[in-house]
């Protein structure tokens, strides 16, 4: 089920796993999406964006050693695939391009 | 090196149950680190009321995450049986709701079959829980024990200084408590502060005068306030009472702030103290509404000409232990024309003990059988109902072989296959239940009525959902077995490499459907005979012939008010009615008069 097709919320997270940098999981990227949308968003709701997104190949996860802290549970932590850059530089473009007619048409 | 903790202290309890039964994989447990992890950080940053809230839309949002099935491939094929919408409890549910979705037909009248069977027995088990049940659970009645006194074999009342000197003295028993028999008095809620004087006496409620004891030993404890305790009934006591659950749900409505709230009992305001336990049944013949301190009977009962102006107070206790009936009678006899200080003025001292159990062997083994056979009825309308679902979960069933064959072939374990069958079947009987609930609260009042027993207490308690839960669980797997075998005996190959559509119905299957078939047959003969007969007896009864002229028989019943009569009276009462009849007689329109 691979495609570059991506709904918002995918998107965001895609963003988020991005702003974090290498190795980031579950956790932040669900703050990290709450602090920069405003808006609640669910653990559920990040883990099922994270995985469609690696369905399509655009993040890749591996499961982290245990550590003393969060009781000697492992992490999955995840970071962006060279698709998933592309992705989202595709989709930055698009935008940009979107925002420059906007601003031709209103100038 | 400590070892670190296996699990996470930082997530609530209940939570950590229930992500643990949705999944116990890995993923499943690295998620819940996660949950831990952030309530703990809400609950600093936010306080605990929004973590908790938080902690629910994750529960919910992680209960419904959709899983991941990888793309075809070696691995695919291998994971694809976990990734199954069925790989969980909750994931069998969900399949099961939308195959019942799917399949209607098969559906709908499992679902009306269900939910009539087990509604129909939970509205009987609701009025035998009211009329047998409770009193079979609240206390053993064989072995609470009744002492009402005799006169040359007349009944006399019991004095309560007689009663309390024969507690005292009486080595072969122990007499707990005395009560009166309830009188019917007008009983009201006290009008609220500022409001006016109500709505007159209020409707007519049976109110029981208890010595200090019975209550403290033959009621369980109270479902609000407290019980009557010795303080009650000092002389200088205020009047307090205590009243029935069904009183308190009746005339009440059921409000937790009516204890501390006075009622007029025969036009005196009277304090309520506390609400008895719903299951309590008095030993005494049917619970009363109210209990009120014996010390009140003059007060209340005797001044109001709607009672009987004599106190019908009768002893209840236990026999001591390895003593015999015949011992206590002699001892108790001996006591009451010894130290039996008299009745009221005018009678003279009692001269022999009635005793006995509250319920002798005889009753309790004859209601014994009523139950068996109800409850066995019962559970053939249930067998029924289970047959008939199990029929056409099977007809079901044989349609899905190749589904099931995709499903075998892909690894799922038969336990898997089978546990598919039980969610699915109980999924329905879930369903079923709730309609048969709402049948039951329905159709109980109605069926209280037709037994006889308008006032019976039939609303659903602990006992009745209980019954709910344990028709719908024995139903639901009772239902799924057919399916189940059938499902687990079928072939992984034949489904798959069958041309057409998997529609094979195999003489194993047919057999088995056969037996359902026949079982169901012979319940229902079984049934339609049972209601014939009594369908019959009942024509038979009104058909009955009493010997005489039923048309015209007119029944008076007179009871007059007045002074409370002694023994000396009942002669002169006698006379009195004797004279009565003789008058009545000589009117033209009577003939023949009896009493």
């Amino acid at each position: 089920m691979r495609g570059d097709n991506v709904g918002e919320f995918e998107e965001l997270t895609l963003l988020a796993v991005r702003a974090l940098g290498p190795e980031t999981y579950g956790v932040p990227v669900q703050q990290f999406v709450e602090r920069m949308t405003g808006r609640n968003a669910s653990i559920g709701a990040v883990y099922t964006a994270l995985d469609r997104l690696e369905d399509k190949g655009l993040v890749k996860s591996v499961r982290g050693d245990a550590t003393p802290v969060r009781g000697g549970k492992r992490k999955r932590l995840y970071d962006v695939t060279p698709a998933g850059r592309r992705t989202l530089e595709r989709l930055r473009t698009m935008r940009d391009r979107i925002w420059q007619a906007i601003e031709a048409t209103e100038r | 090196m400590t070892p670190a903790p296996h699990r996470d202290p930082r997530l609530p309890r209940p939570a950590r149950l229930f992500m643990r039964l949705l999944s116990r994989d890995s993923a499943s447990t690295d998620l819940e680190a996660d949950v831990a992890e952030l309530f703990a950080s809400r609950r600093r940053d936010r306080g605990a009321i929004y973590a908790w809230w938080r902690l629910a839309g994750d529960l919910w949002s992680v209960t419904w995450r959709r899983r991941r099935v990888a793309s075809p491939g070696a691995m695919a094929v291998a994971s694809a049986e976990r990734g199954w919408p069925g790989s969980s409890w909750l994931g069998d549910a969900r399949h099961a709701f939308r195959w019942l979705r799917r399949y209607p037909s098969l559906t709908v009248p499992a679902l009306i079959s269900l939910s009539l069977a087990i509604g129909a027995g939970t509205a009987v088990f609701s009025v035998l829980n009211a009329t047998f049940l409770r009193e079979y659970l609240a206390a053993d009645a064989s072995i609470v024990w009744v002492w009402r006194l005799h006169e040359n074999g007349a009944a006399r009342t019991w004095r309560p200084a007689e009663f309390l000197a024969l507690r005292r003295l009486a080595k072969t028993v122990t007499l707990e408590g005395a009560l009166s028999r309830a009188a019917l008095l007008p009983v009201a809620p006290a009008p609220a502060a500022g409001a006016g004087e109500g709505d007159g006496d209020g409707a007519p409620a049976s109110v029981a005068f208890v010595t200090d004891g019975y209550l403290q030993t033959f009621a369980p404890p109270p479902a609000a306030g407290r019980l009557l305790d010795p303080a009650d009934a000092q002389p200088d006591a205020a009047p307090a009472a205590v009243v029935s659950h069904r009183f308190w749900r009746r005339a009440l409505g059921g409000d937790r702030s009516a204890v501390g709230r006075q009622i007029r009992v025969a036009g005196t305001p009277v304090r309520i103290v506390g609400v008895a336990a719903r299951d309590y049944v008095d030993p005494s013949d049917g619970t009363p509404d109210v209990w009120v301190p014996f010390s009140w009977f003059d007060v209340l009962a005797a001044s109001t000409p709607q009672a009987s102006s004599t106190p019908r107070l009768a002893g209840y206790g236990h026999l001591h232990p390895g003593t015999s009936a015949t011992a206590a009678d002699a001892e108790l006899t001996a006591l009451v024309r010894e130290a039996s200080p008299g009745g009221y003025p005018g009678d003279p001292p009692a001269t022999a003990v009635e005793q006995g159990p509250v319920k002798s062997a005889a009753e309790i083994a004859r209601e014994q059988r009523i139950v068996l056979v109800v409850m066995g009825l019962v559970a053939i309308v249930l067998g029924l109902a289970c047959a008939n679902v199990s029929n056409l979960l099977l007809a079901g069933a044989t349609t899905r072989d190749r589904e099931i064959g995709v499903r075998l072939a892909l690894g799922a374990g038969i336990g898997r296959i089978v546990r598919q069958m039980v969610v699915e079947s109980l999924t329905l009987t879930t369903c079923a239940t709730v309609a048969g609930a709402l049948v039951a609260a329905r159709s109980a009042p109605a069926m209280a009525v037709l037994a006889g027993m308008p006032d019976a207490d039939v609303a659903i308690d602990r006992r009745v959902l209980f019954f709910l839960a344990a028709a719908a669980l024995l139903v639901g797997i009772g239902a799924a077995l057919a399916p189940a075998r059938h499902a687990v005996r079928g072939s992984v190959s034949q489904p798959l490499t069958a041309a057409g559509p998997a529609v094979t119905t195999g003489r194993r299957t047919s057999g088995m459907r056969s037996v359902l078939v026949g079982v169901q047959a012979a319940a229902s003969l079984v049934l339609l005979v049972l209601a014939a007969l009594f369908a019959r007896t009942l024509l038979h009864v009104t058909r009955l012939d009493p010997g005489f002229d039923v048309d015209r028989l007119v029944y008076v019943s007179a009871r007059p008010a007045g002074p409370r009569p002694s023994a000396a009276d009942e002669v002169r009462a006698r006379d009195y009615w004797t004279a009565a009849l003789g008058r009545v007689r000589t009117l033209p329109a009577s003939s023949a008069p009896r009493w």
